[in-house]
C-alpha cells in the first residue's frame, strides 16, 4: 500500500512539473506582448544599437557609422541654459554650439565664433559670428541666439541652478533680481557680430562660454515649446541634433546636416546609454556595446586583463579640508599648517586610492589653463608649503599649543565629508588615523548625506568640512574664488586675507596685465593661502578611463563636459 | 459584498489621506533643501527657485495648496527633472516595472509551485534536499551579488563562448539594458528568485499539513488517480496561505527595485524610490508615495476579494 502510493506520488510530481512548466510558457508569451507595447519607443533605438555591435564585430559592413557612449545618470534637462550640469553636458557639447570650445590645452577655440577682439579695459568683447551654421531644422543659428539665452536667464524664463554664472554679463544680476531692465543687459546683437559688456576684466571670459548656461539656444524653438523646451527632443545648432530620448534609457543623436564643419562630424548615429552602474558599463565596454568608459581604480585589473590601455585624466576636482575659522584652535596659524604637514597625500594618492588620482601641490589642480599654453601649474609649480613632513608638524602643533596655553588632550575636532563622493570614508579613515597618531588630539569623523552636509556647511556647523570641488570654468579662479571676500561676501566661519583678496581683484580688474602677469597674480594668491594653511588641499582627483580601438581623438578636459567627442573619428 | 468593496474603498481613502499628510511633513522635517549643492546659490537664485517649486510658502498653506493639487490630478513637477511632471515620470517608468515585475512574479509562482510540490512529496529524499538547500541559497544571497554574479556568467563568459563556437554576432544575454525578451530574462530570474524560494518553502509547509489530513487518506482510499489528489485536494487545499504570500508580493515586486534596476539599467521606477528622497525632490517623493499607497492598498483590495475565488469557505464580507 506505502509503496504503491509513493509510485503514484513520483508520476504526480512528472505531472506537476508539466503543469508548472506549461503554465510559465503561456506566461512568458502573453507578457511578452503585452511587454513589447511598453517599450515600444525604444524599439528603433535598439536596432542601431545591434548595428553598432555589429559593427565593433566584423568592421565597416554596415554604412552608418555609430558611437555608443555612456552616461552614468538621466539628464536633468536637455535646456542647456537650465541644467544641472553634469555628465551629460557631454551631449550639451555634442548637440549644442557655443561661441568657443576648448581645445587640448584648455584653451578658448573657435566655435560659432571666428574670432574676436577685447577692448583695452577688458571689459567688452567683440564676437564675429559665422554665418554659415544652421540649426538642424533649417533655421540660421545667429548672434541673437546667444542674446535671447542669456536673457531667457535673466528673465527667469529658465529656473537654472547655475544662473550666477551667467553674472558675469554687465547687467544680468541687476536684471534678475527685478533691479534693472532686461534691456539694460551689456548684450548686443547686430548681423554677425555680438558685442558683450562684462561687469569685470573677465580675462578667461571665451574659456566661460563653452560651459553650457552660456549656450546659444533659438528662440523661435524655445518659445514653440511651450515651456516644455528640454523635457524630450531638442534641435541642434552643433554637429548633432537629439532624435529621440527614450528616459533613463537612451538619447539618441543624429547628424546635423546643416552644421558648419558637417564633413568632419564623423558619426550618423551617436547613442548616449543612461548607465547607472559603473560595473554594468565596464562590462558593456568590455561586451563592445561602449566605445567609451570611466572606470573606478578597482576595475583596473581586469580592463588591462583585456588588453586595453588605460589613461588617466584630471577631473579637475580638488580634494581639500575647509577649516572653520570661528574654531580657536584652528584660528591659531602653527596649528593649520602641522595639519597640513601630517597629511601623506602620495601614499594616500598612490597605493591607496590608485584611481589615477596625484598628490596635491597646491590647490589648483594640474589640468587647469594658465597663460601662453602653459597650464596654470606648469606655471605656480609646487605652492604647497606645508607638505609632508612628520617631524616638521609635531614642531609646529608643539609650537601651536603653547600659543594658545592647551593641550593636545584637550583639542577635539569635527571632520565632516560627504558620502555622495566615493573616496570619503577612506579619506575620513586616513585623516583621523593620521591627526590622532601624529598629535594625540581627538578627531571625530562624520561621513553624512548630501542635504546633511549641505546645511550644515552653509550654517557653519563642523570644526574641518572635506571638499571635493569640481571645475566649473578653466581658470585658477574657479577654485580660489571661494577664498575672496569681496566679489563673493564676507563669509564669517572662512578664511579672510586682505593681501589674498588685493590680487585676486587684480586678477578681474588689471585689464591691462598679460595673461601671464595675470596668472602671475593668481599665483601669488594661491601662495599666501597655502603659507598661511587657510585651506589644506590633500590630491587632485584623477580619473581613469579606456577607449576602444575603433576611435580616435577623444579630448579630455578637467571641465564639463570632461570627455569631448566632437573630434573623434573612426580608426 | 457591495456594502463590503464601498467600506474598503473608503478605509482606502482613510488609509491615503493619512499617509499623504505623513509623508508631506515627514519628507519637509528632513534636514537641508532641494537647491543646497556644493556651491551656496547666491541669495537672488536661491529665492527664485524657492518661489518657482512654491518652497517660499509656510509649510500649512503648501500642504494645503498640495491637498487641492492632488484631488485635481496635479501631482507637481519634479525639481530634479526640471518641467517634467511627476505623473508624467511615473506613467514612464511604471510600466517597465511592471513589466518586469509580472515576469518575475510568474516566474516565481511556476517555480514556487514546481519546487514546492515536489519538496513536499518527495520529502526528506534527495529532491527535497536539493530543494531546500536552493531555497536557502535563494533567500539568503542578496539580489545585488546574484544579479552582479548572472551578469558575469551568463553575459560576460556564457554569451561570447556561444557566439564564438557558433561563429553568430546574436548575444543571448545582453549585459543591462531593457529592449526585447533576451534583455529580460536575468533580471527576471534575480527578481524572482527570491520570492519563488519563499514559495516552494511556504507551499511545502503547507501541502506536508495538508498531507496528514484524513481526506487525504479517504481519497486514497477511494482509489482516486494520483493527480487527481494531488491537483485536486493537495494544490487547492494547500493555496490559500502561498496566495496570501503572492498577494503580498505584487505591490513590491511591481513597483520595481533600486538594485536591479541600476544593475541591469532598467528604466523603471524602482530607482525613483529612493533618489527622489536623497535628491530632496519633494513633489516626486509625494507623488511616488502616493502612487504607492494607492497601488498597495488597491491590491490588497484585489487579494482579499480573490480570497472568495480561491477558497469558498472564507468569506471576506462577512469579517468585516
Amino acid at each position: 500500500m506505502k509503496k504503491g502510493f509513493l509510485q503514484r506520488t513520483k508520476k504526480f510530481t512528472g505531472l506537476a512539473l508539466g503543469l508548472a512548466a506549461s503554465f510559465a510558457l503561456a506566461a512568458c508569451g502573453s507578457t511578452g506582448q503585452s511587454g513589447t507595447g511598453s517599450y515600444a519607443g525604444s524599439s528603433s533605438t535598439g536596432a542601431v544599437s545591434t548595428n553598432a555591435v555589429g559593427n565593433t564585430g566584423t568592421v565597416t559592413t554596415v554604412s552608418e557609422k555609430v558611437l555608443n557612449i555612456r552616461i552614468d545618470s538621466e539628464p536633468s534637462t536637455l535646456d542647456p541654459n537650465n541644467g544641472l550640469t553634469d555628465q551629460y553636458g557631454v551631449i550639451y557639447s555634442l548637440v549644442y554650439e557655443p561661441l568657443c570650445r576648448l581645445d587640448e590645452n584648455g584653451e578658448a577655440k573657435a566655435a560659432l565664433a571666428t574670432d574676436w577682439t577685447v577692448s583695452d579695459d577688458g571689459l567688452t568683447y567683440t564676437f564675429q559670428i559665422r554665418d554659415d551654421n544652421k540649426w538642424s531644422n533649417g533655421t540660421a543659428s545667429t548672434a541673437a541666439d546667444f542674446e535671447y539665452a542669456i536673457k531667457r536667464i535673466a528673465k527667469q524664463e529658465s529656473g537654472t541652478n547655475w544662473a550666477q554664472l551667467v553674472f558675469d554679463i554687465k547687467g544680468v544680476s541687476a536684471a534678475y533680481s527685478g533691479k534693472a531692465s532686461v534691456d539694460d543687459i551689456g548684450i548686443h546683437a547686430e548681423g554677425n557680430t555680438l558685442t558683450v559688456e562684462l561687469e569685470s576684466a573677465e580675462a578667461y571670459f571665451p574659456r566661460m562660454l563653452a560651459f553650457s548656461p552660456y549656450t546659444p539656444v533659438n528662440q523661435e524653438y524655445v518659445e514653440s515649446q511651450n515651456g516644455a523646451f528640454g523635457t524630450d527632443v531638442v534641435i541642434g545648432s552643433g554637429p548633432y541634433y537629439v532624435e529621440s530620448w527614450s528616459h533613463d534609457d537612451v538619447v539618441v543623436l543624429k547628424k546635423n546636416p546643416y552644421y558648419w564643419d558637417v564633413e568632419n562630424t564623423e558619426f550618423d548615429t551617436i547613442n548616449v546609454y543612461v548607465i547607472g552602474d559603473a560595473n554594468t558599463a565596464t562590462n558593456m565596454f568590455l561586451s563592445n556595446e561602449l566605445d567609451a568608459v570611466d572606470i573606478t581604480g578597482t576595475q583596473v585589473p581586469s580592463v588591462e586583463a583585456a588588453g586595453y590601455q588605460i589613461q588617466a585624466y584630471d577631473s579637475g576636482r580638488s580634494v581639500y579640508l575647509r577649516l572653520n575659522y570661528k574654531n580657536k584652535v584652528l584660528q591659531n596659524e602653527k596649528i593649520r599648517q602641522a595639519l597640513s604637514s601630517a597629511i601623506d597625500r602620495e601614499t594616500f594618492a598612490n597605493n591607496v586610492l590608485k584611481d589615477g588620482s596625484v598628490a596635491a601641490t597646491g590647490l589648483v589642480t594640474n589640468g587647469i589653463a594658465g597663460a601662453n599654453g602653459k597650464s596654470f601649474r606648469e606655471i605656480a609649480g609646487n605652492t604647497l608649503v606645508y607638505g609632508y613632513d612628520e617631524n616638521k608638524a609635531k614642531e609646529l602643533f608643539a609650537a601651536g599649543l603653547s600659543e594658545l596655553g592647551i593641550e593636545a588632550k584637550d583639542i577635539t575636532l569635527n571632520i565632516i565629508g560627504k558620502n555622495t563622493f566615493s573616496d570619503t570614508a577612506t579619506i575620513l579613515a586616513a585623516l583621523q588615523e593620521e591627526f590622532q597618531n601624529t598629535f594625540g588630539i581627538t578627531v571625530n569623523v562624520e561621513n553624512v548625506d548630501k542635504t546633511t552636509y549641505s546645511s550644515r556647511s552653509n550654517e557653519g556647523d563642523f570644526d574641518i568640512l572635506l571638499v571635493a570641488w569640481g571645475a566649473d570654468w578653466n581658470d585658477a579662479t574657479t577654485f580660489l574664488t571661494q577664498f575672496d571676500n569681496n566679489r563673493d561676501g564676507s563669509k564669517p566661519d572662512q578664511y579672510n586675507n586682505d593681501e589674498f583678496d588685493v590680487l585676486f581683484d587684480k586678477a578681474y580688474n588689471d585689464a591691462s596685465a598679460d595673461a601671464l602677469t595675470r596668472a602671475g597674480y593668481l599665483v601669488d594668491a594661491e601662495k599666501i593661502l597655502l603659507e598661511e594653511a587657510g585651506t589644506i588641499p590633500i590630491y587632485f582627483k584623477g580619473q581613469y578611463h579606456v577607449v576602444s580601438d575603433r576611435i580616435e581623438g577623444l579630448i579630455t578636459q578637467s571641465v564639463i563636459p570632461y570627455e569631448d567627442f566632437t573630434q573623434v573619428k573612426l580608426k | 459584498m457591495k456594502k463590503y468593496i464601498l467600506k474598503r474603498i473608503l478605509l482606502a481613502l482613510v488609509t491615503i489621506f493619512l499617509i499623504t499628510t505623513l509623508t508631506f511633513f515627514l519628507m519637509y522635517a528632513l534636514p537641508g533643501a532641494p537647491f543646497l549643492g556644493d556651491r551656496p546659490l547666491p541669495d537672488n537664485v536661491l529665492e527664485q527657485l524657492n518661489r518657482q517649486y512654491g518652497l517660499d510658502k509656510p509649510i500649512w498653506q503648501r500642504y494645503l495648496l498640495y491637498l487641492n493639487n492632488v484631488f485635481h490630478g496635479n501631482f507637481g513637477v519634479s525639481t530634479v527633472y526640471i518641467n517634467r511632471s511627476v505623473t508624467s515620470i511615473i506613467m514612464e517608468a511604471f510600466p517597465v516595472s511592471a513589466d518586469l515585475g509580472i515576469r518575475a512574479l510568474l516566474f516565481a509562482i511556476a517555480g514556487g509551485t514546481i519546487f514546492g510540490t515536489i519538496s513536499a512529496l518527495q520529502r526528506n529524499k534527495l529532491a527535497d534536499r536539493i530543494i531546500i538547500i536552493m531555497v536557502v541559497i535563494g533567500v539568503s544571497v542578496p539580489s545585488f551579488i546574484m544579479g552582479t554574479f548572472l551578469q558575469y556568467l551568463l553575459g560576460m563568459k556564457f554569451s561570447p563562448w556561444f557566439m564564438q563556437t557558433f561563429h553568430t554576432d546574436y548575444r543571448i544575454f545582453p549585459i543591462a539594458r531593457w529592449e526585447s525578451f533576451r534583455y529580460t530574462i536575468i533580471p527576471t530570474l534575480v527578481l524572482g528568485l527570491r520570492s519563488m524560494t519563499s514559495i516552494t518553502r511556504m507551499l511545502r509547509t503547507s501541502l506536508l499539513d495538508v498531507i496528514s489530513q484524513d481526506y487525504i487518506k479517504t481519497a486514497k482510499a477511494k482509489g482516486l488517480p494520483g493527480r487527481v489528489i494531488v491537483v485536486k485536494h493537495m494544490l487547492k487545499n494547500a493555496i490559500v496561505p502561498v496566495y496570501t504570500m503572492v498577494g503580498r508580493m505584487v505591490g513590491s515586486i511591481l513597483t520595481g527595485s533600486f538594485i536591479i534596476e541600476n544593475i541591469f539599467s532598467i528604466p523603471g521606477i524602482g530607482k525613483y524610490f529612493i533618489n527622489s528622497i536623497t535628491a530632496q525632490d519633494y513633489q516626486m517623493t509625494m507623488g511616488l508615495t502616493l502612487f504607492y499607497a494607492i497601488f498597495v492598498v488597491l491590491i490588497n483590495l484585489l487579494v482579499d476579494l480573490g480570497y472568495s475565488l480561491i477558497d469558498p469557505r472564507i468569506s471576506v464580507a462577512k469579517e468585516i
